[in-house]
């Protein structure tokens, strides 16, 4: 996507992967991010100097209020702000535009390069959410398999049998009982544990 | 007074199940307690309390229904009418959810120095001539003041207060702090002074980081802050839901003004999802809240009037008086909060707007079932009326 590149962007997410993607996005698309904030305490005083046209800021952020005081007092061109959503559901930022919530990000920057930062925005932000999604999934599984491992080793110590054999009596167990393996291998290690 | 009753017939919500927003403060309380005490329940909702960051995230949640209804300052419904608000969805105030709430709060270095002056005085007049005498001997200075939100009773009583006691408001440095971040931003010399709602000042005078300089309520008694908001599609969609909401508000809030239910109050704020127990030992002279009574709950045209008023000052484009009116008639809507009262047998008043900011004392607005007792409400700077019967 093709953007014109005069537009300054600053990026306020107190979630730093999240920035971080989002900022890489933005600057793929030819955008000039000025700065990523996370620690908001000096926000009025850094906006003031960096200038931005537009700031991307979390619908979430504690900091919202300090930039709209900001908006209104400055009564040169108020610094444009636009959120994305914490909620999941993309549609959150399509209905914010058609419903006005972000319309002020209108100020001054054509309606059409918004939508298109806005669009990035979004499209980034679900990539993150599926990032993170896939992440958690990966370390329950990875825990999942510490547990087995766990459970194995105390039934084979219990039990004097090989590996393979203790294996399988979970697995039988797990069969009978239909409940995935890492919910017998935590039972077993519960139940050991208190022997 | 405590024990309001509900009528044995309720209407059916057209949506029983509700997500309410609200800001971690001690006015909160009505829809914490609501839900608590099961007050909701028993006016057949189901409500879930979502805590919000930013009164900006407040809004625009209920302005897109992500949050059916919520508390907020008294401006925001009324900014939005004015086209401040970003948002173009018109939002209602339904009912207050109290008066008074809010302190200003210097820091140590800053109270010093005010002290020097002759006239220092902890009430509004003295204490605006300290600052008054401080700016004129250090022509230099432009003190930081933080507020929490540009369209809150907060704003409006500090630039109230400046403008009465003769200060440019251009000769102090307006910014806002996130609550929570307030009272660290005073110790750290971020800001030099702060008017914020309770528990913060309380927090603050506890910490020794600062010092209470004057409350709110010694600027207005009694002043309107935080009411009950939703857009008015949805008030319009949902008026059996906004009657019921309405009702189980005043149960909690009766309940809550009861001098024996405070210490219940406090331990119910406490819980982790709503303030947290650093939060609940505020001094109750500093907020003085009230939450209950016609002054607290009704919502007053001429208090919407006012507001109008005060956000204006920020514009630069001042609309008519005509103008203003039918905002406020558009915005400040009681015809839900009369149903709900009625149905609890509470007295109303007969007109939708008072007289405002200048009884001294106890007074009387006619009411539907006789006299309506209403509390004493004088700004500092108005000359007192002799009072008792208004109409």
């Amino acid at each position: 996507m093709k953007s014109p590149p005069s537009i300054k962007v600053l990026v306020i997410d107190e979630d730093r992967g999240r920035a971080a993607l989002l900022e890489q996005s933005l600057r793929d698309q030819g955008y000039e991010v000025l700065a990523r904030l996370d620690n908001t305490d000096l926000l009025a005083e850094r906006v003031e100097e960096l200038h931005p046209d537009m700031i991307i800021i979390d619908l979430d952020s504690p900091s919202r209020d300090v930039l709209e005081n900001m908006a209104l007092l400055n009564d040169r061109s108020p610094r444009p702000v636009v959120m994305f959503a914490e909620q999941g559901d993309s549609d959150t930022i399509t209905q914010a535009i058609r419903s006005g919530v972000s319309a002020y990000v209108v100020d001054g920057l054509e309606y059409s390069r918004i939508t298109s930062i806005l669009d990035a925005a979004a499209a980034r932000f679900r990539e993150f959410q599926a990032l993170r999604r896939e992440l958690v999934e990966a370390r329950t599984e990875l825990a999942d398999r510490k547990l087995i491992e766990k459970a194995k080793g105390l039934v084979m110590k219990r039990h004097k049998c090989p590996e393979d054999e203790a294996f399988k009596a979970m697995r039988r167990m797990a069969m009978d009982q239909q409940k995935p393996l890492a919910e017998i291998a935590r039972n077993i290690i519960a139940v050991m544990e208190i022997i | 007074m405590s024990d309001l009753t509900l009528p044995s017939r309720l209407p059916a919500p057209e949506k029983p199940h509700l997500t309410l927003g609200f800001v971690p403060l001690i006015d909160a309380c009505p829809l914490i307690v609501a839900r608590e005490l099961g007050y909701f329940e028993a006016c057949g909702l189901d409500v879930s309390l979502s805590k919000e960051a930013s009164w900006a995230s407040i809004r625009d949640k209920v302005q897109l229904g992500m949050l059916d209804a919520a508390q907020m300052p008294a401006g925001i419904p009324l900014a939005t009418a004015l086209g401040l608000g970003y948002g173009h969805n018109p939002m209602v105030c339904t009912m207050g959810l109290g008066l008074n709430g809010n302190a200003i709060t210097l820091s140590g270095a800053l109270y010093e120095a005010l002290q020097q002056a002759p006239q220092f005085g902890t009430d509004p007049a003295s204490a605006g001539a300290a600052l008054s005498w401080y700016l004129r001997k250090n022509p230099q200075a432009r003190p930081t003041f933080a507020t929490v939100y540009a369209h809150s009773m907060h704003s409006f009583l500090l630039r109230y207060w400046l403008n009465a006691c003769g200060i440019d408001p251009q000769r102090i440095r307006q910014v806002v702090v996130p609550p929570p971040q307030m009272v660290d931003a005073l110790k750290r010399g971020l800001i030099d002074a702060f008017c914020a709602g309770e528990p913060w000042n309380s927090v603050a005078q506890q910490q020794q980081v600062g010092r209470v300089l004057i409350s709110g309520h010694q600027i207005w008694h009694n002043a309107p802050d935080k009411v009950l908001g939703t857009t008015a599609d949805w008030a319009n969609q949902n008026p059996a839901s906004l009657q019921l909401l309405i009702m189980a508000l005043l149960k909690a809030c009766a309940w809550i003004d009861e001098p024996a239910n405070r210490t219940s109050m406090l331990e119910i704020l406490s819980q982790p999802q709503y303030l947290g127990s650093d939060l609940i030992t505020p001094d109750p002279d500093i907020g003085r809240h009230q939450f209950f009574g016609s002054a607290a709950n009704f919502p007053w045209q001429s208090q919407a009037r006012w507001l109008l008023e005060q956000i204006q000052q920020s514009q630069p484009v001042s609309r008519s008086s005509a103008e203003l009116d039918a905002l406020a008639r558009k915005t400040y809507v009681s015809d839900s909060f009369r149903q709900a009262s009625a149905a609890l047998q509470l007295n109303l008043p007969i007109d939708d707007s008072k007289p405002e900011g200048m009884h001294d004392s106890d007074w009387e607005v006619a009411g539907q079932q006789g006299p309506l007792l209403l509390p004493k409400d004088r700004r500092f700077d108005t000359p007192a009326k002799a009072t008792l019967t208004e109409q």
